[in-house]
């Protein structure tokens, strides 16, 4: 870092960081303990000992262009073994938050999403539009036998959700390229000037996180990562299921699985078994948070949403089918309105909400493997003195 | 002064010689009292002070000398205080003295070589064995001899056993593992309280390998290491191998300034390290020495210290605190790990022999004082200023110099408790 730099301190930037959960961030004297406790950071510029300082002096532009703090997987490591209590893993998850708010597009969500004062708006909006669609498909009835598509008809379910999810993914799309113009602009680690080509480092980057490789290695918290694979291929099983489903509707005109239609036992299988790890490895996620929150981390108002939302989901269509079973079709009418408040609300604000971080740390994860982030230095040999006469072979350490 | 006043003084430490020569020079009696067998504390096992790098022994022995010839200091060793009551004025305490089971009138160790029993060595943290009846080092005062009642009631039926205290007996020492402890009370005017500290327990820094790599030892081995009268006779060499130190590494802050282990700084590491890394270059001109550490902290004149000491370019300063310490299997090398700040690099590196610059825990902090109105703050330091008058390491970390102000002016304090102001 030889090249000249002048430090423009951004005190409210630090108050924000503060405000949004690194809260002990000032308590930091840069002993570098987090860096080492830390089993992923990389060796060269390790996260998240540069953080710390870059918070504490108020340095936004590095941080909130710094693809680290995504390299973090908050298994707390550094922050349990901070002789401090200056919790740097609170402070990564703080920026990474900040980040969302700060790429978002339109800004103004992002705003919203991450305002507790504005949770009530947050929330109702989802809310008010399932029981707009109640209201005008004749309001709450129960129609039976049972059939979703009495209750509210498939087109309407359609023509929200569909522009819910290209709303979303635009948003998310403009959001990371907006990021990822930043990081190759002003990105303050520095990198060789070799880089790996986009789409091959995205590759590259896909390999690490569909088997979860590298939060595996956040060892001594390995309940975190078996309850987010189990998220997140849960909802990958049921994010396939629900295409399934739509396609046949849609394409085939055939009946959903909710009333018997053909090929319907292996989508039960799979939307079951999807289902279940989906909830139960949020369960388990909640559950730490609540009972072990030294090691959880702090939890903030935009962890607890985004928890709330997606454990939500995936509770309320577990109920609804539940009740349908048992024979209620008011209680499964009722909660299936409750599973579409919660599925508008999660696809609404995925680039908002603590959801978008599947796609800003699967970008920073392929921006690290572009720039060759991945480095192991080796260790250095034991120093033997040689005579004075043959000098020069010495090896010369760094002061 | 209407009638002589008496000074209770705990601990035979550097605090509380000081403490018990300045009162008693002073006109008072003054009863030393210390646990150990011999006067000299932690300091008695130092190779040399900073920064000056002279040996602490000419300065205990002036110490020694004006007990000696002072009959108004009655030094009890091998004892502790069990209960201190009254106020300032008027205490009574009551003090437990061990046995030495060894009654010594030649001051020779001769009959010491045979003694079939061997015991760690405490003076040497334990880095070599001494014999159980011995004298606790060369320099020591008392100068007389000590058993190891426990180790010795082991064997007291052995043929060998008896022989050996057979042939002591020739010599004039009389070994009595029947001795008993007695309990004697009495009545002092002030108290002054200088039980010290003892090194952080490193075995406690799960990932800085003390204990679990042969060659990581703690900043007081290092002292003991460097000394002529140590387990080595001086010789800087690794505990694995008995291989002479080349690259040596300093650990700093190891379990200070960490809220999981001692949440303060001890204040004197820095310069322990810096005045250790000279032992090593004294000892071997081709060895290099790199001191790993958060900050370096040179209060006052220790400033010139550092610089004079920093000026070697086989010291070399490191900014980054190390996290993990690992041994190479086969070398038995030790391997450190950490985050070099000022470039921005994480350090793997290997050396011989690794000093973990560990801090000072007050015993007070683990053994609180048996006696009425003493406050402490968090970490188990004195904090109270009235009655039980603390002095040196009890109040708060410091180095020797600063030990002996204070212990000055903690035997000020007890003086005027004599008088009733």
């Amino acid at each position: 870092m030889a090249k000249e730099f002048v430090a423009e301190p951004d005190l409210q930037f630090t108050r924000d960081v503060i405000a949004a959960g690194g809260s002990d961030v000032k308590k930091c004297y840069q002993c570098a303990t987090c860096s080492v406790a830390c089993p992923i950071s990389p060796d060269n510029s390790p996260y998240p000992r540069k953080e710390m300082i870059w918070a504490q002096w108020g340095l936004k532009d590095r941080l909130v262009n710094d693809p680290d703090i995504w390299l973090c997987h908050h298994c707390n490591d550094c922050s349990t073994q901070c002789p401090r209590g200056a919790n740097p893993g609170d402070l990564m998850k703080a920026v990474r938050k900040m980040v969302i708010e700060e790429n978002s597009w339109p800004s103004f969500l992002g705003g919203l999403v991450g305002q507790p004062s504005l949770m009530v708006l947050t929330l109702g909006i989802p809310v008010a539009v399932v029981l707009f669609l109640v209201y005008i498909n004749g309001g709450f009835r129960a129609p039976q036998p049972l059939n979703y598509g009495e209750f509210i008809n498939y087109l309407y379910i359609q023509g929200v959700y569909t522009f819910a999810l290209v709303f979303a993914v635009v948003s998310m799309v403009l959001s990371l390229k907006k990021y990822w113009a930043n990081l190759e602009a002003n990105c303050p680690i520095n990198v060789g000037a070799v880089r790996k080509p986009f789409v091959p480092s995205l590759i590259e980057a896909f390999k690490e996180i569909l088997p979860h490789d590298k939060f595996k290695e956040c060892e001594a918290n390995n309940i975190r990562y078996a309850s987010h694979l189990m998220v997140f291929w849960g909802m990958i099983g049921l994010f396939v299921t629900t295409a399934i489903v739509a396609f046949n509707i849609d394409i085939l005109h055939i009946a959903p699985p909710s009333r018997g239609g053909p090929g319907t036992v292996p989508i039960k299988i799979l939307g079951n078994v999807s289902a279940i790890a989906f909830v139960l490895g949020l369960g388990i996620m909640i559950v730490r948070r609540i009972t072990q929150p030294d090691q959880a981390g702090n939890s903030s108002y935009f962890d607890w949403l985004f928890l709330f939302v997606i454990f939500g989901t995936g509770a309320t269509g577990l109920l609804t089918e539940l009740v349908r079973w048992a024979g209620s079709a008011p209680g499964a009418y009722f909660l299936y309105a409750v599973h579409l408040m919660f599925v508008l609300a999660l696809l609404l604000y995925l680039p908002f909400s603590k959801f978008a971080h599947i796609g800003y740390r699967t970008l920073a994860i392929a921006w690290g493997k572009s720039a060759g982030r991945d480095v192991t230095l080796p260790v250095v040999p034991n120093y033997a003195p040689v005579p004075a006469q043959e000098g020069g072979a010495e090896e010369t350490p760094q002061a | 002064m209407a009638g002589q006043k008496t000074v209770l003084v705990v601990g035979g430490g550097i605090s509380g010689i000081t403490a018990a020569v300045e009162a008693a020079e002073a006109g008072c009696k003054v009863i030393l009292v210390e646990r150990l067998p011999y006067l000299g504390g932690r300091v008695a096992q130092l190779n040399k002070y900073f920064p000056k790098l002279c040996p602490p022994t000419c300065g205990l022995e002036i110490n020694f000398r004006r007990i000696r010839r002072n009959p108004d200091i009655t030094v009890y060793t091998l004892a502790e205080v069990e209960r201190i009551a009254g106020k300032p004025g008027a205490y009574t305490a009551s003090i437990k003295i061990s046995p030495r089971y060894v009654e010594d009138h030649t001051a020779t160790s001769k009959c010491v070589e045979d003694c079939p029993v061997e015991i760690p060595n405490d003076f040497n943290y334990g880095m070599d064995k001494t014999k159980a009846v011995s004298l606790p080092y060369e320099m020591a005062y008392p100068m007389n001899l000590v058993a190891n009642g426990d180790a010795l009631n082991k064997v007291k039926d052995t043929p060998g056993f008896k022989s050996f205290v057979e042939s002591c007996t020739k010599k004039g020492i009389r070994i009595d593992l029947e001795a008993k402890a007695e309990t004697i009370d009495v009545e002092v005017d002030s108290v002054v309280w200088a039980t010290g500290w003892r090194p952080y327990d490193a075995t406690k820094l799960e990932k800085l390998g003390f204990g679990t790599c042969a060659n990581v030892i703690t900043n007081v081995m290092m002292e003991r290491l460097a000394a002529a009268n140590g387990p080595t006779r001086g010789e800087i060499v690794r505990p694995s191998d008995g291989k002479k130190v080349n690259n040596l590494a300093f650990v700093q802050c190891a379990g200070s300034r960490d809220r999981n282990h001692l949440p303060y700084c001890s204040s004197i590491c820095c310069l322990a390290s810096l005045k250790q890394a000279t032992y090593l270059r004294d000892y071997n001109p081709e060895a290099q020495a790199q001191i790993f550490y958060i900050d370096l902290r040179a209060h006052g004149r220790f400033e010139f210290f550092f610089d004079r000491v920093t000026k070697d370019d086989k010291i070399i300063l490191t900014k980054g605190k190390i996290v993990n310490v690992t041994e190479d299997p086969v070398t038995k090398d030790v391997i450190l790990e950490g985050e070099d700040i000022l470039s921005g690099q994480k350090i793997r590196r290997t050396f011989d022999m690794a000093v973990l610059a560990t801090g000072m825990q007050p015993n007070t902090s683990v053994e609180k004082i048996p006696g009425p109105g003493v406050t402490y703050d968090d970490f188990g330091f004195v904090v109270s200023a009235t009655g039980i008058h603390g002095a040196g390491v009890t109040k708060r970390p410091m180095d020797v110099g600063t030990c002996l102000q204070d212990a000055t002016g903690a035997a000020l304090k007890a003086l005027q408790d004599t008088v009733g102001r």
